[in-house]
């Protein structure tokens, strides 16, 4: 048969209400939003974890007590560090409820203070007790829930992976020998994994021995980069 | 000449204009473009944010850089956050800015040294109140936007 297939009246008909279609659902808000969960929802996620880390000091509630305070990286004032605080302390890491960095204004030693904790500066304390604490293998897996990224949606139970570090502005690790934090699993750089990379600038507090830091107004400053990915 | 073989391109041609306009539709309607959109406008809104918390970062005076600054001759204010600014090396990976200060009524100066943002700009502000003979209350307006 030689003939076309197809007639043009109805490649016509059907060419004008295929375009009338998909203009017409492409202008219908959130139509498709059910089922863009996987590549829109990591943006938030690595937002709200970057808020969590950079204005936030962490939760740590004292089991006896039960008070609540935001300097979980010493909770007792000994100055114990991270190791220290597992082995004097019942239940350490479990009664870490959230991580954060902002450093407590107790350690700033300002009694006067109101505010809790100061945004954006962030405690070497609390940064060390970060990265031992992941250093300790045996206790690791607890920080992605201390971090919020362990979540449910829709009754699925999701968790996501992290990758952050402290970097100076050219992108070096802060100490580059011996980094003061670099934490998380490694960054998928092939396939079709979505990475969400957020970078906030901070002032690291209370220590003058980190190197590849920049001084901005008289705070020595670098970026937190909170990578995350499903 | 065969007319029946032209039947047969404009069938093609037609056909391939359908495929290719429901494509560009389906590509404009797909989410990853809205996101990095608002990915990056979250990106420079927190630089900006972070950068004027840092420079106002109090001290136990509960004074702070910015307070200074704003305190002193607009002239000062500039040429010193350009300085600051510049330590971030945000200006080498295309990120400019537009530095504002409003006093409630007027706009008192501005220093566009990269020129007017364009309209997907991000605008970020802060508070400044100075406690002099009278108290005065200035927002500090950080416009920043990608090249």
């Amino acid at each position: 048969m030689d003939d076309g297939q197809v007639s043009m009246d109805f490649l016509m008909a059907i060419t004008i209400f295929a375009l009338g279609l998909v203009l017409l659902i492409s202008q219908v808000p959130m139509l498709f939003a059910p089922l863009q969960t996987v590549s829109t929802d990591i943006q938030p996620v690595a937002y709200r974890t970057s808020m969590i880390l950079v204005e936030d000091g962490g939760v740590y509630e004292n089991e006896t007590t039960g008070y609540i305070r935001s300097d979980w990286e010493d909770p007792e004032e000994y100055g114990w560090n991270y190791n220290q605080n597992c082995i004097n302390i019942t239940n350490y890491t479990d009664n870490v409820k959230r991580i954060g960095l902002a450093m407590s204004t107790r350690e700033l030693g300002w009694p006067s203070s109101s505010e809790d904790i100061v945004p954006n500066n962030l405690s070497v304390n609390k940064i060390t007790a970060f990265q031992d604490w992941w250093n300790d293998t045996a206790n690791q897996s607890k920080i992605v829930g201390k971090l919020g990224l362990r979540v449910t949606y829709n009754n699925n139970p999701i968790t996501y992976s992290y990758n952050i570090s402290l970097r100076d502005f050219d992108d070096t690790l802060v100490n580059s020998s011996d980094p003061l934090l670099q934490i998380g699993d490694s960054i998928p750089t092939s396939g079709s994994i979505t990475v969400e990379k957020i970078e906030r600038i901070v002032a690291i507090g209370n220590t003058t021995d980190v190197t590849n830091t920049t001084s901005i107004a008289g705070h020595e400053c670098a970026k937190l980069v909170v990578c995350i990915w499903r | 000449m065969n007319k029946k073989g032209q039947m047969h391109t404009i069938e093609a041609i037609l056909a391939l204009m359908i495929i290719i306009g429901i494509i560009a539709f389906a590509a404009r309607s797909a989410p990853q473009e809205t996101q990095i959109e608002s990915s990056i406008d979250t990106q420079l809104m927190l630089y900006g944010e972070d950068f004027l918390s840092i420079l106002d970062m109090e001290n136990e005076t509960h004074r702070s850089e910015l307070y200074d600054r704003v305190n002193g001759t607009f002239g000062d204010f500039k040429s010193n956050f350009s300085d600051q600014w510049n330590q971030t090396n945000l200006t080498e990976r295309g990120v400019f800015y537009k530095l504002e200060l409003y006093n409630g009524t007027n706009l008192q100066n501005f220093s566009a040294p990269y020129g007017e943002p364009p309209q997907n700009a991000v605008t970020v502000t802060r508070l400044v109140t100075l406690v002099n003979t009278e108290v005065e209350v200035y927002e500090v307006r950080l416009t920043l936007w990608y090249i």
